[in-house]
């Protein structure tokens, strides 16, 4: 696991795909989080 | 409308206008207009709008569920989060020109990814604003 982190960020054209993914993933687990909240609100 | 426009629109959009603003005095150390995007600024635009619709949680003073809260609290911490990830990525890793080769979005990646966090960042303020807020008039 530690490794597969590391190969992640070994070149910066990886790290920068991998910080924009992480980026994108959790923005929309926030996104849901939030229509859930109002779910939950309503 | 009015909303959107002072909230959504204002904060992505006003550099751009005022970077237009400046390429009409034809200054001589103008760069592109997309300089002003392209390494993730437009993450500082989605953290003002999960701080503006905490705010606007907070001022209501409506009283939700535990459970309720906790979501929105976690949706917006893990929001603020990625905006404020975007908007350091872009500072550690600058992009160049693009030069072709290459589709938009595989070479600005930092600025495609910190639009999708735009977006998902202002639908989610906007959310909180007419759904879970109710304004009478807006």
């Amino acid at each position: 696991m530690s490794t597969w982190i590391k190969s992640r960020f070994d070149s910066k054209e990886s790290a920068l795909a991998t910080l924009s993914g992480l980026g994108v993933t959790a923005s929309v687990i926030g996104f849901t989080l939030v229509v859930l909240g109002i779910v939950l609100a309503s | 409308m009015g909303w959107f426009f002072v909230n959504l629109f204002v904060p992505i959009f006003a550099p751009i206008l005022a970077m237009l603003f400046l390429k009409c005095l034809n200054l001589p150390a103008l760069t592109s207009v997309l300089s002003l995007v392209k390494d993730g600024q437009l993450g500082w635009a989605a953290l003002g709008f999960c701080v503006s619709a905490k705010y606007e949680i907070a001022t209501q003073g409506l009283i939700l569920s535990q459970s309720a809260t906790n979501a929105l609290d976690g949706g917006f911490v893990i929001l603020i989060s990625a905006s404020a990830l975007m908007a350091a990525v872009g500072t550690v890793f600058p992009v160049g020109p693009f030069l072709g080769g290459m589709r938009w979005y595989q070479h600005y990646k930092t600025l495609a990814s910190s639009i999708v966090v735009t977006v998902f960042a202002g639908g989610a303020y906007t959310v909180v604003h007419y759904w879970l807020l109710k304004p009478v008039s807006s």
